[in-house]
């Protein structure tokens, strides 16, 4: 168990964004969690919750960012990445605040943007065997996602989808005003990359949800798959045009 | 003129220009949407007063039936109105979504500055009841 270099996190203000919707059951432990490794500045953006979500970040001791409606997954990171922005943070890191990921892997994104080897770090299911078992069609959408973001990129990335991510100052700045809407993970690796941004994935091991239940349905999960591939497609054309 | 069918068109095309007209000078409309409105108006004014240029149009484009056209014009506006109003919404989501970022984080700064004034004691903050 190693806890963060604190000289490193000194000269490096890094800020841990945790999106939450109706959270109130998990989120105490994840900030407890993380705190258990590091000392580092948490913010919650507390989503328009109907439930306590607020009230238990607050009490576990994070800096609360109460929307005044919900956003969405993908304009509740967005405020996350503003918030750092504004107050001059060098490395933002984004984690569920379901319980799935695992604080002990946050030294592991962290350090390579810490050192400038990538602008965003992955925190990846598959890139070895991290003992994540996942239902078949959801398998079958990350793999399609995968592929499709591989062959665009030029790069191998595995796990799209994962929401366990770091980023550096410049990529904090360029989410400010660019950062997909809805179902944003797999864009915004497409977008980045597009915009001269490397990105790195390493193996991260996630746990089961401990509360609640994921907010993608089987209805959902079509329309999210169109969303993504049809936004990527969209990507292609514009930098396409930009470079014509 | 002929009581029939044209000239309560006519009637009804002037009426709906002056509305549209009316909506704007009340700043009720503003100028930038109400440009389509006004285009229909003037087409509707046009086709309804020019009696033979429905017919004229109709043939054409090879339409026996020259009232269908009318259908097809109407059916044409409806869809690019629609995809104006698509357009402007989708960039008032965006504004939105901003301003509510914006108003999470100054709401933010100002509890934490009215902790820093009032020594921890909280003044009382509505927006996060008022959903």
């Amino acid at each position: 168990m190693k806890r963060l270099d604190t000289t490193v996190i000194e000269n490096n203000k890094v800020l841990v964004i945790i999106p939450a919707y109706n959270e109130e059951l998990s989120l105490p432990g994840v900030i407890a969690g993380i705190r258990k490794f590091a000392v580092l500045d948490v913010v919650v953006i507390n989503d328009g919750s109907k439930d306590e979500t607020s009230k238990a970040a607050r009490a576990a001791g994070a800096k609360v960012i109460d929307l005044p409606f919900n956003l969405g997954i993908g304009g509740a990171v967005q405020t996350g990445y503003l918030f750092a922005f504004k107050s001059g943070y060098d490395v933002a890191v984004q984690v569920d605040a379901d319980g799935q990921h695992n604080p002990e892997d946050l030294l592991h994104i962290i350090e390579p943007v810490l050192r400038g080897e990538a602008d965003m770090v992955v925190g990846s299911r598959f890139v070895e065997s991290t003992g994540y078992k996942t239902p078949l069609a959801r398998k079958m959408g990350m793999l399609i996602f995968s592929a499709v973001v591989s062959f665009i990129n030029g790069q191998s990335l595995k796990d799209t989808t994962s929401g366990y991510r770091a980023v550096s100052k410049r990529v904090i700045e360029f989410f400010v005003d660019n950062y997909p809407t809805d179902y944003p993970e797999v864009e915004a690796l497409v977008l980045l990359k597009k915009n001269g941004f490397t990105i790195k994935e390493i193996p991260v091991t996630m746990a089961a949800r401990e509360h609640g239940q994921s907010s993608i349905t089987p209805l959902k999960s079509v329309y999210y798959m169109i969303k993504v591939l049809l936004a990527i497609f969209m990507n292609i054309l514009r930098a396409n045009k930009k470079e014509a | 003129m002929k009581i029939d069918i044209f000239f309560f068109a006519a009637l009804f095309s002037l009426g709906f220009l002056i509305v549209v007209l009316e909506f704007v000078r009340t700043k009720k409309l503003k100028e930038q949407y109400s440009l389509l409105w006004l285009l229909i108006g003037a087409v509707m004014i046009i086709l309804s007063l020019w009696r033979n240029l429905l017919n004229l149009v109709a043939h054409w484009l090879g339409i026996f039936y020259a009232p269908s056209l009318l259908f097809m014009l109407g059916i044409l506006f409806s869809f690019a109105l629609i995809l104006h109003y698509s357009v402007i919404i989708s960039k008032l989501h965006t504004q939105n979504v901003r301003m509510a970022q914006e108003i999470g984080i100054l709401n933010k700064k100002i509890e934490d500055l009215s902790e820093r004034v009032n020594g921890g004691e909280m003044v009382e903050n509505n927006t996060t009841d008022t959903v």
